[in-house]
């Protein structure tokens, strides 16, 4: 493993960004919009919801959460598919880098990310609705984190997939995420889902960093072992996700990986 | 002895496709059981119709392919187990790939420097070497997404050089090239060759270029090594030289000296082609001169790399 | 003006939402996603999950027109979209092919997908959430036909774009989709907007068509001028937006067209 591999790696990705800023405004926008329909509506339902809580913050906080998970997957996820576009593949590949270390650069890039998405998200809650997720304290960073690593899990799922079928199945870059967005109980809790799918739900360490963010902000307290089974189920998926991935990656040089960047 | 730059042994790459409905596997070997060598300080030329299994074998060499059998040794390593140590000194540049479109020339060779370990001041001595060299300094921060197919082949190479490889594999470099262009690309890879001692693995359509640069030739035909020699030994194994002469007086002479001989010829109003071997074509013009023939015009072509390839194809066994 | 013509177009665009994954999840995930996430929500604020209160009802109902008035809109711009990724553009336009029955056959193509994303709604709603749509009755037809004429109108007005400036436009266009969404009062009335955005809210069709909509399923009553205030925008927007269309068309061809598929 050698550092100055990675950071090469790192510099290549940050440069993408810097050269094209259409990316970054597209990132932002995105959560932007997103912000401000669920801003609008959830004020227009607090009008009309039996809740006695606030709405909006609930929603809101933990709607600039999901994106920071969401996200991150993307960008795991669009760092292989750069490649794949720009068909660098071969060259990329033929280089001494090992696939260790790219693993490594793309944890980084897409933490950086992250954390822009997610220090602009609170800015935009704040200015628009005057409201602030920060007055959850210092826990937003355990939240934070936590959210990143499952977005990486996620995101080298997506990336495994894509590495063995390679550009046709691209839409997964961004659909991915998604998936477990209606079982993790982003914006309600667990108990609306049906049996079958709170036994999914109980599984996914996402759900108990959402639920942790419910129940700081309505009760102000979290659930010990909510603390510890979130911790534990990300460490699990992290571990057996990234072997999965190296593996595959492998086993995709059977075929050769140029074979990838065709359509 | 030296070792070898490069050596391969019996590499085999076989594609197996299960059907999923019965137990029935069809494969198809794109590589078949190939072994050669390539020299320190030489440049080879590898050969094949599209299909052949170039492609393929390249990509194994570059360890982006797994191979079914066989292996692969760089100085002696072998590619599998030393990987990384390896391919620090293997670089690869193709008409077919390109370079991240959004980075500017200078960044991606940057980008490419650092993956090989260069330094910052070496990373910026190497690129305006090469970049002068190719006179694409001027353009080192346009982007690589709106260069010409000439200019991103020459930013390839750079891209290809910057590490000082030991060992260079070049996959079409000049495919839809300007021929001045080609010509500097030549002339570049001859330079490498005899000043930094490279070692080229050099493939083409275009069998002049091939010729001129190569030292040996290899050529595979499905997946099968069938031809390993120097260009011109392969030509001359399957033609001989075309002489053609426009007679003024003495064309039934030189047609009975041709019959009598057992010389292949044609006659075309005043032209006359004969088919002999290169070193019979002295003696041919000083018998013709004996018997007083007297031809206004004379063309001699010699047998190219080119009507061996088409020999090969045109006798492929089915 | 052949009919054969359209309708093979109209052929060659069905038949790659069969074969292509990024149609197949346009048409399928994404909707039942949303219809999942916010359904959910929309559940979980209404306190009981008994019976769907009316404000739900809406949610859900707001969610499946704004479905469809998206799917009329992405038809049209696919249509474009996909000849310029898959370099067939040059293709295309150097065929007998009118743009007259090129813009039929991509409007065609939105109604055809707007009635399967509007069936698939309300099955997909029905199923889940008990949530009769059909109950809307005679209603769903106006509705309905002002929305795809809507979609319709913004579709062409992106296409538009997109046929002068190529691929760099897209994030634009995207990113223009999600703010209409925002001014198009979808799941809130307009009075939560602040005043300068109501101005463009009032301008646009679909503020109207959702305003009928609310009504009706708050008061039964179907409020027939904003109906017809919905009805001149969007035919005054469509006749607009093609007539831009046609216009962009030609000058781009005077630049020529094969620039667009080169980036």
């Amino acid at each position: 493993m050698k550092l100055y591999r990675i950071t090469a790696v790192i510099h290549r990705h940050i440069l993408l960004m810097t050269n094209e800023p259409h990316r970054i405004i597209d990132m932002v926008y995105w959560s932007l919009m997103d912000i401000l329909m669920w801003g609008f509506t959830s004020i227009w339902l607090q009008g009309s919801a039996d809740q006695s809580t606030n709405l909006s913050l609930i929603l809101l906080t933990s709607l600039v959460l999901w994106q920071v998970l969401v996200r991150t997957q993307m960008e795991v996820s669009l760092c292989l598919l750069e490649e794949l576009w720009s068909r660098n593949m071969v060259n990329l590949f033929s280089t001494p880098l090992h696939i260790r270390e790219w693993i490594g650069a793309i944890m980084s890039v897409s933490f950086i990310k992250a954390l822009g998405i997610a220090l602009f998200g609170f800015a935009m809650v704040w200015f628009f609705f005057y409201l602030s997720p920060i007055l959850s304290g210092w826990y937003l960073i355990p939240f934070f984190i936590s959210l990143v690593v499952s977005g990486w899990w996620l995101g080298f799922l997506t990336t495994m997939i894509l590495v063995h079928t390679g550009q046709s199945a691209q839409s997964l870059a961004w659909a991915m995420g998604w998936i477990i967005a209606p079982f993790s109980s982003v914006f309600y809790p667990v108990s609306i889902l049906p049996p079958w799918a709170q036994y999914i739900a109980y599984a996914l360490p996402t759900t108990y960093t959402f639920e942790s963010i419910r129940s700081l902000l309505t009760t102000g307290s979290i659930p010990a072992h909510y603390w510890y089974m979130g911790i534990l189920l990300n460490f699990l998926y992290i571990i057996i996700i990234i072997s999965m991935f190296t593996y595959v990656f492998k086993s995709s040089k059977k075929y050769g990986l140029a074979r990838l960047e065709m359509e | 002895m030296a070792e070898y730059a490069l050596q391969v042994n019996q590499l085999t790459k076989t594609f197996t496709k299960k059907h999923w409905f019965s137990s029935a596997k069809s494969s198809t070997t794109a590589v078949d059981n190939i072994s050669f060598t390539l020299e320190q300080g030489e440049i080879l030329g590898f050969l094949g119709a599209n299909g052949s299994g170039k492609t393929t074998t390249i990509q194994m060499l570059l360890g982006v392919m797994t191979p079914t059998s066989g292996n692969i040794l760089y100085f002696g390593q072998n590619l599998s187990a030393h990987r990384s140590n390896i391919l620090q000194n293997v670089a690869f540049a193709s008409s077919y790939t390109k370079l991240p479109s959004r980075l500017t020339i200078a960044e991606n060779l940057d980008f490419f420097g650092r993956l090989y370990g260069l330094s910052r001041p070496q990373i910026k001595e190497r690129m305006e070497y090469l970049l002068k060299f190719f006179s694409m300094w001027h353009m080192k921060d346009a982007s690589t997404g709106v260069l010409s197919a000439g200019q991103m082949t020459r930013v390839m190479l750079s891209k290809a050089f910057m590490a000082s490889p030991k060992v260079v594999l070049l996959d079409e470099p000049t495919a839809s090239l300007d021929p001045d262009v080609a010509y500097d690309v030549h002339r570049f890879v001859l330079h490498q060759q005899k000043q930094e001692g490279v070692s080229v693995l050099f493939t083409s359509h275009n069998m002049n270029e091939v010729t001129e640069i190569c030292s040996r030739v290899l050529i595979l035909q499905s997946g099968k090594i069938v031809a390993n020699d120097t260009p011109e030994k392969l030509a001359r194994s399957v033609s001989t030289a075309h002489v053609s002469l426009i007679v003024g007086d003495g064309l039934k002479r030189t047609e009975e000296y041709a019959k009598q001989h057992n010389i292949p010829y044609e006659i075309k109003g005043r032209l006359i082609e004969l088919n002999i071997e290169e070193n019979h074509i002295a003696r041919l013009l000083t018998d013709l001169a004996r018997i007083n023939v007297e031809y206004t015009n004379i063309s001699i072509e010699k047998p190219t790399l080119e009507d061996y390839f088409l020999h090969l194809v045109r006798n492929k066994p089915a | 003006m052949k009919l054969y013509r359209i309708k093979i177009l109209l052929k060659r665009h069905l038949m790659s939402t069969t074969r292509e994954f990024h149609r197949f999840i346009d048409i399928i995930y994404w909707p039942f996603l949303e219809i999942i996430l916010w359904g959910l929500t929309g559940v979980w604020l209404q306190g009981n999950t008994e019976h769907l209160s009316m404000y739900t009802t809406m949610l859900l109902a707001a969610l499946i027109f704004w479905q469809i008035f998206t799917r009329a809109e992405h038809e049209i711009i696919s249509s474009l979209v996909d000849e310029l990724w898959s370099y067939n553009l040059i293709n295309l336009f150097s065929s007998p092919l009118e743009i007259t029955e090129w813009i039929i056959s991509a409007m065609s193509l939105g109604i055809i997908k707007s009635i399967f994303t509007m069936v698939f709604g309300i099955i997909i709603t029905w199923s889940i959430y008990g949530c009769n749509l059909t109950l809307l009755g005679t209603v769903l037809f106006p509705l309905f036909i002002l929305f795809i004429i809507s979609g319709w109108a913004l579709g062409f007005f992106m296409s538009a774009l997109i046929i002068y400036w190529s691929h760099k436009i897209q994030s634009f266009i995207w990113a223009l989709d999600w703010t209409l969404a925002a001014f198009s009062t979808v799941y809130y009335s307009i009075e939560v907007l602040p005043s300068w955005a109501q101005y463009i809210a009032y301008a646009l069709p679909m503020t109207h068509t959702f305003y009928a909509l609310r009504t009706f399923i708050q008061t039964g009553i179907l409020p027939v001028n904003a109906i017809y205030t919905s009805l001149l925008l969007s035919f005054f927007y469509l006749i607009l937006s093609m007539y831009v269309f046609i216009n962009m068309f030609s000058k781009s061809k005077g630049i020529g067209l094969l620039r667009l598929e080169q980036e």
